[in-house]
């Protein structure tokens, strides 16, 4: 038998007699929703201690992590307030969500965070729009190896099937098998650039920029797969009429469910313009002329804002592509202001400053 | 009968300096073209690019905005704000699939009532070419 699986109190523990160089992880944890998910067992233990250690000496009011979700491939946000609470945070290869958006609504309490370097961005945008304070936030910075797309697993095996997945460098070892049964499980082998989300393919930031400690040492930055504007210059060379067929299509698929806009960590009015009645910008049901200027000033309120986390898209219910919207914001704030929000926090926005004898932009406006 | 297509265009001029030139070119009896529909804002640095999209919502084929000239905003500095602002909406309407030709920037002094009625004149030109904004996508509601 290749495997021995022990069950003690809904902790699976599979240890795989094929890799002994690799650890001996515990790769199931049972979640409080039943599910079980795999973790990174050293990393897990190093949040759990920290985070009792910051709950027990009261630096922190809450600490928000992740918790196994709802099935195997999916992670939820953890709100931890008891020290007894702590044992439901993990982390693995499937922590996607950013986590960062939660600080726009406790901003006024002091609250511990798990960032990776992606979500440490958007920290940084924050501290700099002055929407939270340094000192009522300790990050808790993981260096991201980077995550696994749900989908992209979902669509080369059986998600059901998953008994574990492991990671070594960079390959991803799937195990599939019926949980319970003792006929061998298959050992799938992926190259780990397949699976992650499209974000992580082309990462520039593993490390959190932004943190009071860290847990695991600072990670390389991948080698980059693809370029990471491809899908944006594609449009871009297509005509005006196929540009504005290619969204309108898109768009008409929207609900309005406005999962984009409560998701994003930058989008934080305290009064929201799409919520308004008096005046009433929007209408309530998604017409789609009003769908089209939805989308379009949402995403143009994000310039020199978006730190390019595509929660947004990964949260679409109907699968529009918000990302490629997103990182034209991003190519064009480069390439007009030279700006990539989310890095330093002592540059203005490029939105809220001015060059007199900016001329380069003066061509642009006729 | 010849149906020329006769474009709507949205004019949000700066109170001091464009809101004043339009009235200059009336007023020096110079001819600009009926398709313009001004609406007069405190300052081209008011202007939000949510009023350009529900422009266009609403049935404009164009929509201009006109300030007055870098160094000479009634504010100060107003209109170097719209400039940054309208150079990044106008590369975005572009990608979305709105030409960007039909949104205009313009700088019109005070005392540039010519160039006023050139400006609309060269931008009704062109939209007319452009033919009609087609935003709405054809599907019911």
């Amino acid at each position: 038998m290749t495997h021995t699986a022990t069950q003690v109190r809904g902790l699976v523990e599979v240890v795989d007699e094929h890799h002994p160089e690799a650890e001996r992880v515990p790769v199931l944890t049972r979640a409080r929703s039943g599910t079980s998910i795999m973790v990174d067992t050293e990393k897990t233990e190093r949040i759990r201690e920290r985070v009792r250690g910051l709950l027990s000496e009261g630096r922190v009011e809450y600490f928000i992590g992740y918790e196994a979700g709802s099935d195997p491939l999916h992670v939820s946000p953890s709100f931890v307030q008891q020290t007894d609470e702590v044992e439901h945070l993990v982390w693995n290869l499937m922590s996607i969500n950013n986590l960062v958006t939660y600080l726009k609504r406790y901003r006024k309490q002091r609250m511990g965070l798990l960032v990776k370097g992606c979500d440490s961005r958007s920290v940084i945008e924050l501290l700099k729009l002055h929407q939270v304070k340094r000192e009522n936030v300790y990050l808790l910075g993981v260096p991201c190896t980077g995550i696994l797309d749900p989908k992209k697993v979902a669509a080369r095996c059986n998600p059901a099937a998953i008994l574990a997945i492991r990671e070594d460098h960079d390959l991803v070892f799937i195990e599939v098998g019926v949980e319970g049964r003792t006929d061998e499980p298959q050992v799938l082998e992926f190259e780990k650039h397949d699976l992650l989300f499209d974000k992580c393919r082309s990462c520039d930031y593993p490390n959190p920029l932004v943190y009071d400690e860290l847990v695991g040492d600072p990670v390389p930055v991948r080698a980059r797969v693809g370029g990471k504007f491809e899908d944006v210059e594609h449009l871009e060379q297509s005509s005006i009429e196929e540009r504005l067929s290619f969204w309108q299509e898109q768009f008409n698929k929207c609900i309005r469910c406005y999962a984009c806009k409560n998701v994003c960590p930058m989008c934080f009015c305290a009064e929201c313009l799409w919520e308004k009645r008096d005046p009433q910008w929007v209408t309530k049901y998604p017409n789609p002329n009003d769908t089209f200027t939805f989308h379009m000033i949402r995403a143009y309120h994000m310039v020199g804002r978006c730190t390019g986390c595509m929660e947004c898209e990964r949260v679409c219910p109907v699968d529009i592509p918000l990302g490629t919207i997103f990182k034209k914001i991003e190519k064009d704030c480069l390439e007009l202001f030279d700006y990539q929000p989310g890095l330093e926090l002592d540059v203005v926005p490029p939105l809220s400053t001015f060059d007199e004898g900016d001329q380069s932009q003066e061509d642009l406006l006729r | 009968m010849d149906h020329q297509f006769e474009p709507k265009i949205m004019a949000f001029l700066c109170s001091w300096c464009s809101y004043t030139g339009a009235d200059m070119a009336g007023v020096g009896r110079m001819q600009y073209p009926a398709n313009i529909r001004i609406i007069r804002v405190m300052c081209s640095g008011r202007m939000d690019p949510l009023f350009v999209m529900k422009a266009f919502e609403s049935g404009a084929d164009g929509v201009l905005v006109s300030g007055c000239h870098p160094g000479d905003c009634h504010y100060t500095t107003g209109n170097y704000y719209t400039r940054r602002r309208f150079a990044a909406l106008r590369k975005l309407i572009d990608f979305l699939g709105i030409d960007n030709r039909r949104l205009k920037v313009t700088w019109v002094s005070g005392s540039e009532g010519a160039r006023f009625s050139e400006v609309t004149r060269e931008m009704t030109r062109e939209i007319r070419e452009l033919g009609p904004l087609k935003l709405l996508a054809p599907v019911g509601v």
